[in-house]
């Protein structure tokens, strides 16, 4: 028993309390932006547990401020940042990453050691890139009306990437690294725009009025290359490239017809990518399926009549070829094949991949084959559009 | 030692025994020139039974002649009192002792013996509610300090001749009546020899209440938890006598001791068998749920705010620490504080009267917590934490258990504070080894779990209903049958 005594103290010297942090000693870090300055990274970082003025113990009443260092690499930039607060960083909680084009230019696989190595670190947070121009820590500083930090704004932002426009995607960091590690495929990123000027939203000022004066939107996708930037794809290109990488569920299709415009939400959008080895060639076979519902006819067509739906569903179908065929176009133009198919062929046959030396080159004349298959199932609450309501019956 | 057959003399040698005690009265009778002395202690004989029936017979008596006056007497009031315990005594322990229970001594000139008959005083409260165990749906009689009325509440109860009670005095000085109760054909036998044996060696001066003899029931194990259930229900009693338990009655003590006592029948409670069994179930879950959880939750708040905060979801870390900005101690010795705060309270309440204490817990717990949140002293969650803790922790009847969780929830905090997460699970398998490995009279303390008996969990955690249960517990008795098939 007395041996026992002795040896729980000598446990407790020895093994301390590496690892004890109080909550009220620790930052809580919800974003990091990281942008380039002068050949150097400049990291920001949006502490989420700073307190306001008075007295509340809710999470919307906390305050959030941003700060930022510079360094030649990741952790040289954080230790300067460390020498500027009094609670230690705690990255357990990252929502959201955002870089900067210069940085996504320059490579990322460089800044990611830090947040990988640390065993701290959460894998789980969102990878987002910045246009243009405009800074990463500028996306920190602007407050929402609807969310309690700028950080959760643009987590939640993406998190519902898969509404109507659907011309994003969710990517986290984890996914963005087993990409490039993956043989055969490349990584691609979503983008997020500010609208307004920044320092008119990041004041409290901002939330005071109803007329909205800085607000953060989710654009079209970047193609990167062995983790460099290489090109922004448009709206519709987006799209296309959403719907052969099977990553929404849900879609809003546009199509004209004589003095109108036909609008079809297709949903349970799915997509299967089957290869084919035709001689000695891969073949490439997109099968696209999806059930459609008619949002908004302004034509007056006769909805009553079985081959006006049918006609509908012929040009939804065209309309969707053509934006998948868009997505492909400009991958093949920047010789990036973000959609994974040399993975698809190195999985079926190992050793036909060996044998290239340059997957992306190959890419671009890979034959794709794509066939839609959409079909109208409901038409919402009323039958016929006003319009054919008055010429027909 | 024994008595004389000079009357004067023997009478003398019980009044200074008492050392003349006020309450000793002595009454010398001449009949026909033989001399007849009756001595009671007026605190404990009832008066008027003495001078009712035993005088009236006596002195009735006597009229005729008899050779041996002493026979004759005492075959006499063995035919005329009917209702009393009669016999005679030889020893001056015995009459002293009996004396002090209650008895009244007839001594006759000339002989060595003397005559015991019982004209005992009701010195108790009748049979009213418990006031420690209450009871919403089941029978509201209790024990009480009559030793007598105690068996009767039980034997009422079970009207089987196979339910025996053993007599054994404990105690130098207050020669108290313990009687240990077992029902003679489903019990184990060498139990209840364990048991007589280790009854038999106490050599205490005295034992007041059943829960002193506990220690001497246990062997040296410094487990926290109760191995012996204690109360005061008779038919949480009979209940147990029917399962093969052993029951001990203590002379003068409303609480009955329950041999053996298993983990899972401080989750139990009496009435769990008159209420429909699927509802039961729930609520014996939350039984078992509140029971894990009044020792885990304040060693799992330590260990998820200060060591492993990447369990808990974004916003509410970021609730916590708002709140504890501004606080200066460490979250453990704010819990500390907080438990210890409210376990005075709910001491503090117990104690006092019942006209004055009633709403002083409540009001007091919650207003101590809102001071002391204003004044920065503690976290608002804190607060919440301890409340929980301690309001779990009164679901159980046995009060024994409620304390003995008390230094779990201790070390249970201790691990946390110093490993965190694996210092919760370290304190964890500690635990669940340490009473597994406990075993009271060769059961262990956590049957039917482990070892597993999977008939017996039928009436574990979910009670299915009593229709499905046929045979009796294994480990308590080998005769297993309970009832026929239900036809």
């Amino acid at each position: 028993m007395k041996k026992l005594l002795l040896i729980i103290p000598i446990l407790l010297i020895f093994t301390g309390c590496a690892d004890y942090k109080e909550l009220n000693n620790i930052a809580i870090v919800t974003g990091i932006a990281v942008d380039m300055e002068d050949d150097k990274y400049k990291v920001s970082i949006l502490i989420s547990n700073s307190k306001k003025a008075q007295e509340s113990s809710k999470e919307g009443d906390a305050g959030t401020i941003v700060y930022d260092g510079t360094g030649k690499n990741f952790s040289m930039a954080l230790k300067k940042i460390d020498n500027r607060i009094p609670k230690k960083i705690y990255l357990g909680h990252l929502a959201v990453i955002i870089v900067s084009e210069d940085v996504a230019k320059k490579g990322l696989a460089d800044i990611s050691d830090y947040l990988f190595r640390s065993p701290e670190t959460t894998k789980r947070s969102y990878l987002i890139m910045t246009r243009n121009d405009e800074k990463a820590s500028d996306v920190l500083k602007i407050l929402s009306p609807l969310e309690s930090f700028p950080s959760q704004n643009v987590k939640l932002n993406i998190e519902n990437a898969n509404n109507a426009s659907s011309i994003s995607d969710d990517m986290t960091y984890s996914d963005f690294m087993e990409t490039y590690l993956r043989k055969g495929a490349e990584p691609y990123l979503p983008t997020i725009k500010i609208y307004g000027k920044e320092d008119k939203g990041s004041t409290s000022k901002a939330l005071e009025s109803t007329e909205l004066k800085a607000f953060v939107g989710l654009k079209g996708l970047a193609l990167f290359k062995n983790s460099k930037f290489l090109d922004y794809a448009t709206d519709d290109e987006s799209r296309g490239i959403n719907i052969a990488t099977d990553n929404t569920t849900e879609m809003i299709v546009e199509t004209t017809c004589d003095d109108g415009y036909i609008i079809t939400a297709l949903s349970g959008l799915e997509t299967k990518t089957k290869i084919k080895f035709v001689g000695n060639e891969p073949i490439v076979n997109i099968n696209v399926k999806a059930d459609g519902n008619i949002q908004e006819i302004t034509c007056d067509t006769d909805l009553k009549k079985q081959e006006n739906i049918q006609m509908i569903e012929e040009k939804t179908e065209k309309k969707v070829k053509k934006l998948v065929n868009q997505g492909i176009e400009v991958a093949k133009e920047n010789e990036t094949d973000i959609f994974g198919y040399g993975n698809l062929v190195y999985k079926k046959n190992p050793k036909y991949f060996k044998e290239i030396d340059d997957w992306n080159k190959k890419f671009i004349t890979l034959d794709i084959n794509i066939d839609i298959d959409v079909n109208i199932k409901t038409m919402g609450a009323t039958k016929q559009s006003l319009k054919a309501a008055k010429k027909y019956d | 030692m024994k008595i004389s057959d000079n009357l004067e003399k023997n009478v003398k040698t019980i009044q200074d025994s008492y050392g003349n005690s006020g309450d000793l009265v002595t009454r010398t009778i001449t009949i026909k020139n033989k001399k007849i002395a009756y001595i009671y202690l007026a605190s404990v004989s009832s008066d008027d039974k003495i001078s009712n029936f035993l005088m009236k017979n006596i002195s009735s008596f006597v009229k005729e002649n008899s050779l041996n006056l002493f026979k004759d007497l005492f075959k006499r009031l063995e035919n005329t009192i009917y209702n009393s315990n009669l016999s005679t005594s030889k020893t001056k322990e015995d009459i002293v002792y009996k004396l002090s229970s209650g008895f009244a001594c007839i001594f006759v000139d000339g002989y060595d013996e003397a005559i015991t008959i019982e004209t005992r005083m009701q010195l108790d409260r009748g049979v009213t509610e418990s006031s420690s165990e209450a009871v919403i749906r089941g029978p509201k009689d209790s024990f009480t300090e009559n030793h007598n009325i105690n068996l009767g509440l039980i034997r009422k109860r079970v009207k089987d001749e196979n339910l025996w009670f053993k007599d054994i005095r404990i105690g130098r000085r207050t020669k108290t009546k313990v009687s240990i109760g077992y029902i003679n054909d489903i019990v184990n036998k060498k139990n209840v020899k364990i048991i007589e044996e280790r009854l038999s060696k106490i050599d205490v001066d005295g034992v007041l209440d059943s829960g002193y003899i506990r220690e001497f029931l246990t062997n040296k194990s410094n487990n926290s938890l109760p191995n012996m259930i204690s109360t005061e229900r008779p038919d949480l009693v009979s209940g147990a006598l029917l399962e093969g338990k052993i029951v001990i009655l203590v002379e003068n003590s409303p609480f009955a001791l329950i041999l053996p006592g298993l983990l899972i029948d401080f989750l139990h409670n009496p009435e769990d068998y008159y209420q429909k069994p699927i509802n039961i179930s729930l609520t014996r879950i939350l039984r078992f749920i509140g029971f894990i959880l009044t020792i885990i939750t304040p060693g799992f708040y330590i260990a998820v705010t200060t060591w492993n905060q990447e369990v808990i979801p974004n916003e509410l870390l970021i609730s916590l620490s708002i709140q504890k900005s501004g606080v200066p101690f460490p979250t453990a010795l704010e819990l500390i504080l907080m438990i210890a705060i409210f376990e005075i309270l709910r001491e503090a309440d117990t104690r006092m009267p019942n006209n004055t204490g009633a709403a002083i817990s409540i009001v007091g717990a919650l207003i101590l917590g809102e001071a002391a949140v204003s004044a920065g002293i503690v976290s608002p969650i804190v607060i919440i934490v301890v409340a929980f803790t301690s309001i779990s922790g009164l679901l159980y009847t046995d009060i024994d258990f409620i304390n003995g969780i008390r230094w779990w929830r201790l070390i249970f905090i201790f691990f946390s504070t110093i490993l965190g997460f694996i210092g919760l699970i370290i304190a964890f398998l500690i635990f669940v080894v340490k009473l597994c490995s406990i075993e009271y009279l060769n059961i262990p303390y956590m049957v039917p779990s482990a070892p597993l008996y999977p008939k017996m969990l039928k009436d574990s955690i979910i009670r299915f209903s009593k229709l499905r249960q046929k045979t009796r517990a294994p480990y308590l008795t080998k005769n297993e049958t309970r009832m026929e098939e239900y036809k």
